[in-house]
């Protein structure tokens, strides 16, 4: 990987964003390392989309910065692996998986004609990452919401980024798909930087590393920081947790016990 | 009545010149076609269709007011239809929100434009009704040539850029994050729509052109589930339609391009009826 390593992958320096009058985000400071398993957390509506989009620089802001691998987004997104929400795209579109993948070799290749064998290998070889090999020429019409979920992952994979950003991966798909998912992001992990949205804090702690909370201001925690003051700080209110096979810490016991 | 089409078409060269006319608007049809379809831009085709009659109108005029002899009313089709292209293409990139109320005005304002001209220029009232139903048995062998032209513009445009055309129909924004230039690509594929409608605006008029833009691809749509074999159905389903028209309207003498029409449509029809039932037997 070419990633500096000292370097850091996101830099965000009092950034606020707003489409209308109201800002949706305010005086956003962050910063995130390379090698880090972040998950961005926050209601609906809080933020979350938007501060990845900025990230991306598919948005500009309004006030203060926003750096990518040290440069500004347009110039080294394409060090980037993307994963959309998987209702972007139109489910009955006349695609095969290797398709699918291969749209992930697009900025390297050659600008016209068809792809070359090595982007065919570079999109199988992201395919065999998930897990999808053999389904490379199914339709993806006919795959389920998990298998969906990694053909969009290897399409992200497919162009050898440095950094992997997921926008609500465990949408649509079952726990079970959901937690061979956050296997799999892990595993990625141990060699690129995985920044993920979701509003899933359920499964905040047991794989990811620290955890960013949006609600229009943005707080960084490491996972064993949760607590309730701060769930309760993004949500507004008390919320239930409805999975608990994760680990609680002795200070996000506590605040059930307060309320 | 095939008979009576085969022996015609031995006879008469307007019938072959119109055989020509309909196989080589269904390959661009077959392919641009499928792209409109899986990207959802028919009303925008819909919106350059209308506005290829005020270019053919305004050629029409010039040539017979200005006396501009070597202005062919196609010239004038082309040029509307990409200028409405380019216009319709930056208005839905760069102002979403009032999308659709621009392709109603720049559809209405261009088809005005035509009837205007149209009833200045002395003498051709009756181009008006053979622009906006279609005249294939008027087709010339100079049609010809430019629409062969035209056909080599669109297939080099659609394969040589195959890969983003299919990667912006699929999802716009990773393409854009993968350093694709696209918006560049959605007005080239507006474009190549825009010479694809007026290759079959000379079969079937501008009026009934959508649906031989969009039924081949649409009736393809239902046997297949990949881009590329979609396309050599659709141009399958295309020549079919067109040259099945073509004969079927030829003995009782029946306006080609609405029987074009009828064929397409009933096509689809059985295609999407065939297969809801395919469908329901295979899960039983």
């Amino acid at each position: 990987m070419s990633s500096n390593t000292d370097e850091p992958v996101i830099e965000i320096e009092n950034l606020s964003f707003a489409y209308g009058p109201d800002p949706v985000l305010a005086d956003v400071h962050l910063q995130i390392e390379s090698g880090e398993f972040v998950s961005i957390v926050g209601p609906n509506g809080g933020g979350k989309t938007t501060l990845m989009r900025l990230i991306l620089g598919l948005l500009e802001p309004s006030q203060g910065s926003v750096k990518l691998f040290g440069q500004p987004p347009a110039r080294s997104r394409h060090r980037v692996g993307y994963m959309p929400q998987s209702m972007m795209y139109d489910a009955e579109f006349p695609a095969s998986v290797i398709d699918v993948v291969l749209m992930g070799r697009l900025g390297g290749h050659r600008g016209f004609g068809p792809f070359r064998r090595s982007d065919r290998r570079g999109a199988l070889r992201s395919l065999e990452e998930v897990g999808l090999a053999d389904l490379a020429r199914r339709p993806i019409a006919d795959l389920s919401g998990g298998q969906r979920q990694r053909v969009l992952i290897a399409r992200a994979l497919a162009s050898d980024p440095d950094l992997l950003m997921l926008d609500e991966p465990t949408n649509n798909i079952d726990l079970k798909a959901a937690d061979d998912l956050y296997e799999l992001l892990s595993r990625l992990n141990q060699r690129l930087t995985v920044v993920m949205v979701t509003h899933d804090i359920g499964f905040v702690s047991a794989k990811v590393r620290s955890v960013i909370c949006v609600n229009r201001q943005v707080q960084f925690h490491p996972t064993s920081e949760i607590t309730g003051e701060c769930i309760r700080e993004i949500y507004g209110s008390d919320v239930q947790l409805i999975r608990h096979d994760h680990r609680c810490s002795a200070e996000g016991h506590e605040w059930k016990r307060d309320s | 009545m095939e008979a009576g089409f085969l022996s015609g078409l031995q006879q008469h060269a307007f019938l072959q010149n119109a055989l020509w006319a309909s196989l080589l608007s269904s390959v661009a049809c077959g392919t641009i076609g499928s792209f409109v379809v899986v990207r959802r831009i028919s009303y925008i085709a819909g919106g350059i269709a209308h506005c290829v009659l005020g270019g053919m109108g305004a050629a029409q005029y010039l040539r017979a007011v200005c006396g501009l002899s070597w202005l062919h009313p196609l010239h004038g089709a082309v040029a509307a239809s990409l200028l409405a292209a380019v216009v319709i293409g930056l208005v839905s990139l760069y102002a979403r929100e009032r999308e659709d109320t621009v392709i109603g005005a720049v559809w209405a304002i261009g088809m005005a434009v035509g009837v205007l001209f149209i009833s200045s220029t002395p003498g051709y009232d009756e181009d008006l009704m053979s622009y906006l139903f279609g005249n294939i048995l008027f087709v010339s062998g100079e049609d010809l040539w430019l629409l062969a032209v035209l056909d080599a513009v669109i297939l080099l445009g659609g394969g040589l850029f195959f890969n983003q055309f299919m990667g912006i129909c699929f999802d716009e924004e990773f393409a854009r994050l993968r350093g694709v230039r696209v918006d560049l690509f959605y007005l080239g594929l507006l474009c190549l729509t825009a010479l694809t409608v007026v290759l079959l605006t000379t079969v079937v008029g501008v009026v009934m052109v959508i649906a031989l833009l969009t039924l081949p691809a649409a009736t393809a749509g239902h046997f297949t589930r990949s881009l590329t074999r979609m396309m050599l159905l659709a141009v399958a389903f295309s020549a079919i339609y067109g040259v099945g028209g073509l004969a079927l309207s030829y003995g009782p003498g029946l306006p080609a391009g609405a029987t074009i029409i009828v064929l397409a449509g009933a096509g689809y029809l059985l295609a999407a009826v065939g297969r809801g039932l395919l469908g329901r037997l295979g899960r039983r």
